[in-house]
């Protein structure tokens, strides 16, 4: 419920993320001003899965902390909250593919606007799926992390992303190509990803084919 | 009520000052004791009954002394009756009285003794009708007065304190109904500064939000080709110079040098006895924009 035994960086002893409590993926300074904010201290008292799912389709802004104090965004709490939690696989899932239509014999019944076409399995809450990307790509391992985010990157929807001096606009794939690609996102220090040049010349990972694959090769063979 | 000095040691009676009046020292009797009765004004301490026989030697009891105490309230009301001027029934209940008039002998501080040794310790004349205790509830003195405007003045209080818990009610239900229209309490702080005017619905253009992405997605393939040839290309250099000589390779890296020399600029020698300016491994590229 209460973060205290997750903030106890000696007295640790639940689930380990690479060995290593959860907490410390992200940075000391970010910790202290995510336990000490309002949003914090309200609303991510006691979230289970369930609840920080409430919690996340309020969301309406993505980001990590801005202003001169380093106040953080509703996100990054939720996101600390994740790795507290440490959610099952499959939960996580659920959270990314929110509202996918029900192709597959599911017996949970997926709420949220569940769309009929089929360009890409969305569903109505994009902030809560950005999160689930977010911690992914903190927690899980390399392999399971291209896999599982590439096909976010054929949904282009757009995101609002609280910066330190105001809003900007960004899209979903674009956001998902930032935690792919870049060393720091969202006030944290993404641990380093193994490119996945390396990753397909260990023979771990098929190599990309995009959604404009066929495109590509008319334009090659032209 | 605790005692004014929140000592163990017993009270002294006041000092005497001079120039200083002696107000202090009743008034500061009479809070001692709440329960006190209020005696006239004027009136000093009661007399001690030092000279009674008996008294200054008792051991002190407390409980002793309320068992005596309630004993003494029995005996008195039974006697109330009779008005006898008399030493005789004095001495009777002087027995009965040992206990709280020892007590009395203390300072004055004790609430229990007062008010029952005050009355007891008139120095008895036989021409004066023997002073009546009367209960405390059956008094009518000043003190009525004086406790009715306390009770004015209790009410009053009440009264404002009432208003206020109103007053913080209201603002409280305020609070609550802004909370419940979703106004959120971490928000507080914040100024929400342009966040209204980037809009973040989907599907407003989807012709041009699918060409927008398709842009993206092909700088990223784009992207991800420009890497893999430069590795590849990485690759082939360093295959080529192992296939050189020795020779050959320091023969190349001298052409390279010397090229990059020109293309630096022969400016590199210094005059004589110049200092040694440096011009700093980075920001090259900003100085170029600014052309120094």
């Amino acid at each position: 419920a209460d973060a205290k035994a997750l903030l106890d960086e000696r007295g640790y002893s639940g689930t380990l993320i690479r060995g290593q409590n959860p907490a410390l993926l992200f940075e000391k300074a970010v910790r202290d001003r995510i336990v000490e904010s309002y949003y914090w201290k309200e609303q991510c008292f006691g979230l289970n899965a369930a609840t920080l799912c409430d919690r996340a389709v309020e969301l309406t802004f993505v980001g990590g902390t801005y202003g001169g104090m380093g106040k953080p965004t509703p996100f990054l709490c939720l996101a600390f909250k994740l790795l507290q939690l440490v959610p099952e696989k499959e939960v996580i899932l659920e959270y990314l593919n929110f509202g996918e239509e029900s192709v597959d014999e599911d017996e949970e019944t997926t709420h949220g606007g569940e769309e009929d076409q089929p360009r890409t399995r969305q569903g109505e809450f994009k902030y809560l799926r950005a999160l689930a990307a977010f911690y992914i790509r903190l927690a899980w391992e390399p392999v399971e992390i291209y896999q599982t985010l590439e096909p976010l990157l054929s949904d282009y929807r757009k995101l609002k992303r609280r910066t330190r001096d105001g809003f900007t606009l960004t899209y979903m794939d674009q956001f998902v190509d930032d935690l792919l690609t870049k060393d720091r996102m969202c006030a944290t220090s993404l641990w380093k990803l193994p490119s996945r040049a390396n990753l397909e010349d260990l023979e771990m990972l098929e190599p990309r084919v995009s959604p404009l694959g066929d495109e590509i090769e008319e334009l090659d063979t032209d | 009520m605790p005692p004014k000095r929140m000592t163990a040691n017993p009270l002294k009676p006041a000092r005497h000052r001079p120039g200083k009046p002696l107000a202090e020292e009743a008034s500061e009797a009479s809070e001692d004791s709440s329960e006190e009765e209020e005696e006239a004004p004027p009136k000093p301490a009661p007399p001690k009954a030092s000279s009674f026989p008996k008294s200054a030697h008792q051991a002190l009891d407390l409980a002793s002394r309320r068992r005596d105490a309630a004993a003494q309230q029995e005996a008195e009301t039974l006697a109330r009756q009779q008005l006898e001027a008399e030493f005789e029934t004095e001495s009777e209940e002087g027995s009965s009285e040992k206990g709280s008039e020892s007590g009395s002998e203390d300072e004055s501080s004790e609430e229990e003794e007062e008010e029952e040794s005050s009355s007891e310790e008139e120095a008895p004349s036989r021409k004066l009708l023997r002073p009546l205790f009367v209960k405390k509830g059956q008094r009518s003195t000043d003190i009525s007065a004086k406790k009715s405007e306390e009770q004015v003045q209790a009410e009053e209080e009440a009264r404002r304190r009432a208003a206020a818990d109103m007053l913080v009610q209201e603002q409280l239900e305020l609070a609550a109904a802004a909370k419940a229209a979703g106004k959120k309490n971490w928000d507080d702080e914040d100024n929400i500064g342009n966040a209204d005017v980037i809009d973040d619905t989907d599907d407003l253009d989807p012709e041009a939000e699918r060409a927008a992405w398709k842009l993206r997605e092909l700088m990223r393939i784009k992207r991800e080709r420009a890497a893999i040839e430069a590795a590849e290309a990485e690759r082939a250099e360093i295959e080529r110079r192992r296939n050189l000589t020795a020779a050959e390779r320091e023969a190349e890296d001298r052409e390279f040098l010397e090229k990059q020399k020109e293309e630096r600029g022969e400016k590199g020698n210094m005059a004589y006895m110049q200092k040694y300016f440096h011009k700093g491994a980075f920001f090259q590229e900003d100085l170029k924009e600014q052309g120094l």
